[in-house]
């Protein structure tokens, strides 16, 4: 498994990083709640925000990126104001969710995984959001969109700017 | 009294530290350490608030 | 006291139904007449019915209301709650039913129910310790703390539950195990990552009582002498994991959490740790690891957690429908009332995630025994739009397909595994004529390849390759061969593998070759996906007798390949056709046929 890592550093406030960090110092099993942590405040996981946590916690920073980077939920790369999770779970699968997603896909102009250029989507995919009886199924943000054909996406994208 | 851990009366002593092993059968026959129709009408009073009828007993 | 009590399913299913605009609509009608102190309104527990969502069921009455709509609840307020009358537009209504159902009972999709583990879902308020208690909750746990520690192990092992997320291991002799396992420091986890993707039980249980998870793990903790526990949840999970906390907190005022509990020499201390999306972590030293802070990855067994687990302590780890079991086993009686229901080997009720092409989706929850038959046509109905029944998938991505011609196997943990499949977590999807057996092994393989962790070369490597073969045939380039090196391919990688993932991600394409044979030859031979799901291998024609020319796919086709006169048969385009399918959803005549390519010509033979 391969990351990119951000090369060009975005504006990043480290400035309430300590405070994050500060209860699980010296707590080597609380990596990955504070990387969750992290990762809540940003948004993803910039790479500065990674050098202070390894710094902070005493663990060297290959280690705290392979766990960041083993787990689907972290994300290294900044992503955008709405995330589509797609779900690729079985009952969804067999509804039709790749006719889902590859409607989207189209509509976006992104696979699955990226970001619009303007930052409005972030396209990704999940594994049952527990929504079956809905198949297909998907997620912007926190709100769930059931028995969904292809024809119909366009008007719900149209409702996040 | 609102809820199961609030004191009946001053004779109930059940708190976090100082707990009674019958607390969970004293929380719906109780009160258990001592005779009071009108504490046992309070913690009846609770269950009725959201019991519906006797089905509901689940265990 | 309440004139009434109105629960409103609060789950994932009914909000995406829009199950919070009914109970915004609902709050707004009542307080629009002044009574909205006499109703208590609970977001509770999923009932399990989720295909008629939104759903409220008013008590005391136990109407069941279905299929709301925001704009219904002035009717539901001025007609039941005010004039007393029920609003026979709102029941249920189906097929299945002569009249419209009234009540659970008279619902079809509840009669083979035998509600144990669910038995306070969607009724109590899953925030209130309180109405846990009155409902006879922490009873069992009051009594499990006067027994002996043994005497626990003992009577769970009596009563014959076996593991509900995975091999079906007995939970009595696993907590044996691990109470006579030498050390004063012992932990319970509670394994509630559900990864197989088509279950939702498990959080269906979190969400709707989260005392009873909490009173299991207490249990445990006495018959194994362990003083701290701890809950891995998926992130995915918010609301599960919300309600956790709000059940740990009440629970540690009440002091059934904590030092001397209810003045027993017993401590305990609830964790939770959220997981980080990865399927593996499912598996249990995996799920150890990740808690201790690492990579997720399994590490060989023998030593079993029982021996040396999170911490490098004896560990007990069960799954959420296990826990959930165990108050009731531990009860005053409750040995006995087990293991009455359900099969020899396998004790008590299963609640299954029904999903797919049946009628009625949703949880249920059944006597262990019960045959396919009776899930898929009595509890689900039967199969959506009157087709076809094909196969049922059983046990996720580790598990295996059950063909049409087993419809009256038992479902029990040692019939299944016969079959080829397993019990797993207990998702059952349900396929039709629609579903390509080709695709779906595929559709598994992809989802174990990329969640497998990379540790042990045949499941990173054995998996890649066999994906590639049926990328290959479902895109008709397979050879005859093929079907061999995937044979061969997975007993390598079952047989080499360190974990439960590997060991059992080939059984999905195992089962289907088994099964479906002549369905992969088709793809290989003919190049022919009769399904219609493989883009490379079938056309679409409209056949021309029943085509009526109603428009109605040629106003869907994103692409404008349909052409045709209105009143008149309508043609495909075939150079323009995507295959997406979408004409084959609006077409009310079904007269999309499914037919090999290059011979649209000639099938009207
Ligand atoms: C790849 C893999 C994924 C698993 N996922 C889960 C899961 O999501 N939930 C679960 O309870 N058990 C899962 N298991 C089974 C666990 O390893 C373990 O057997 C189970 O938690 C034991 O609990 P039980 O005895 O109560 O069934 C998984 C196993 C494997 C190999
Ligand atoms: S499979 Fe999509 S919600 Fe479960």
């Amino acid at each position: 498994m391969c990351v990119e890592v951000e090369t060009v550093l975005p504006e990043i406030d480290l400035s309430e990083l300590d405070a994050i960090i500060e209860p699980y110092l010296g707590r080597k099993e609380m990596v990955i709640p504070v990387l969750q942590k992290v990762q809540d405040h940003f948004g993803y996981l910039p790479r500065p925000a990674m050098e202070q946590v390894s710094r902070r916690m005493r663990i060297p920073l290959s280690r705290l990126y392979g766990v960041a980077t083993f787990y689907a939920q972290f994300k290294m790369k900044p992503r955008g104001r709405y995330i589509i999770r797609v779900c690729k779970g079985t009952a969804c699968h067999i509804q039709g969710s790749p006719k889902i997603s590859g409607r989207i896909e189209e509509i976006l102009g992104v696979e699955s995984g990226e970001t619009t250029d303007d930052l409005r989507f972030t396209l990704e995919e999940v594994a049952c959001i527990g929504a079956c009886a809905l198949a297909p199924v998907i997620m912007i943000n926190d709100d769930p969109h059931g028995r969904l054909s292809p024809d119909g996406i366009e008007k719900i994208l149209e409702k996040y700017s | 009294m609102k809820k199961f851990i609030d004191h009946c009366c001053e004779k109930c002593t059940h708190t976090k530290d100082n707990p009674c092993k019958d607390f969970v059968k004293c929380c719906i026959e109780g009160p258990v350490c001592h005779e009071s129709s009108s504490c046992s009408a309070r913690r009846k009073a609770i269950i009725d608030e959201v019991a519906l009828n006797d089905q509901f007993i689940i265990c | 006291m309440y004139e009434k009590h109105l629960m409103i399913c609060g789950a994932t299913g009914c909000l995406s139904s829009g199950s919070n605009l009914v109970e915004e609509a609902l709050v707004e009608e009542l307080e629009k007449h002044g009574i909205r102190d006499k109703y208590r309104l609970v977001m509770g527990g999923c009932p399990g019915f989720c295909e008629v969502g939104p759903i409220i069921v008013v008590y005391p009455d136990e109407v069941f209301y279905c299929r709301l709509k925001p704009k219904d609840m002035a009717e539901l307020v001025e007609k039941h709650l005010l004039e007393g009358e029920i609003v026979e537009r709102l029941l249920y209504k189906g097929p299945d039913v002569v009249v419209p159902a009234r009540f659970y009972d008279t619902i079809p999709f509840y009669a083979k129910h035998k509600f144990n583990v669910l038995r306070t879902s969607g009724i109590i308020d899953p925030e209130s310790i309180d109405e846990y208690i009155m409902r006879g909750g922490y009873r069992a746990f009051t009594r499990a703390l006067s027994m002996e520690p043994l005497a626990i192990c003992e009577e769970v092992k009596e009563a014959g539950l076996r593991g509900r997320g995975g091999a079906g291991f007995s939970t009595g002799l696993k907590w044996e195990f691990t109470n006579k396992a030498p050390g004063p420091k012992k932990y319970v986890v509670c394994n509630a990552d559900e990864g197989d993707p088509g279950a939702f039980m498990d959080r269906s249980i979190l969400e709707g009582d989260p005392h009873a998870i909490l009173e299991g793990m207490l249990i445990c903790g006495r018959a194994i002498g362990a003083d701290e526990g701890y809950i891995y949840c998926r992130a995915e999970y918010p609301l599960a994991i919300s309600r956790l906390k709000i059940a740990i907190r009440q629970a540690e005022e009440y002091g059934l959490l904590g030092k001397n509990i209810l003045g027993y020499d017993f401590n305990f201390k609830m964790n939770i740790k959220e997981g980080a999306g990865a399927f593996v972590c499912g598996e249990e030293t995996a799920l150890l690891g990740s808690i201790e802070g690492k990579r997720g990855m399994p590490r060989p067994r023998p030593p079993f957690p029982a021996q040396s687990g999170l911490f490098g302590k004896p560990t007990t780890i069960n799954n959420v429908e296990t826990f959930a079991n165990v108050p009731l086993i531990v009860k005053e009686g409750g040995v006995l009332e087990f293991a009455a229901i359900g099969t020899e080997g396998s004790k008590g009720t299963k609640v299954f995630a029904l999903a797919g092409k049946v009628r009625n989706t949703g949880l249920c929850e059944v006597p262990m025994g019960i045959t396919i038959r009776e899930i898929i046509y009595d509890v689900g109905g039967g199969i959506k739009r009157g087709k076809e029944f094909k196969a049922v998938q059983a046990g996720g991505p580790s598990g295996g397909c059950i063909p049409a011609e087993q419809i009256d196997l038992p479902i029990d943990y040692d019939s299944l595994n016969k079959a080829g499949a397993i019990m797993g977590s207990g998702g059952l999807v349900v396929m039709d004529e629609g579903t390509c057996m080709v695709d779906l092994a595929r559709y598994f393989l992809s989802f174990t390849q990329k969640e497998s962790c990379g540790k042990c070369t045949p499941c990173r490597e054995g998996t890649k390759r066999m994906l590639e073969i049926l990328d290959r045939i479902s895109e008709g380039a397979g050879v005859p061969e093929d079907l061999d090196t995937l044979d061969s391919l997975a007993a390598s990688i079952k047989d080499s593998s360190l974990c439960g993932l590997g060991q059992t991600c080939p059984n999905p394409v195992l089962s289907t070759i088994r099964y479906f044979r002549e369905e992969y030859e088709e793809h290989i031979t003919d190049k022919f996906c009769r399904a219609g799901i493989c883009k490379e291998l079938f056309t679409y024609r409209i056949d021309q007798e029943k085509c009526t020319g109603c428009t109605a796919c040629a106003r869907v086709c994103p692409v404008d390949a349909i052409k045709g006169e209105k009143k008149e048969p309508h043609e495909i385009e075939q150079d323009l056709c995507t295959r997406c399918g979408s004409c084959v959803e609006k077409c009310r005549q079904d007269c999309i046929l499914v037919v090999p390519q290059g011979r649209e010509a000639d099938v009207s033979n």
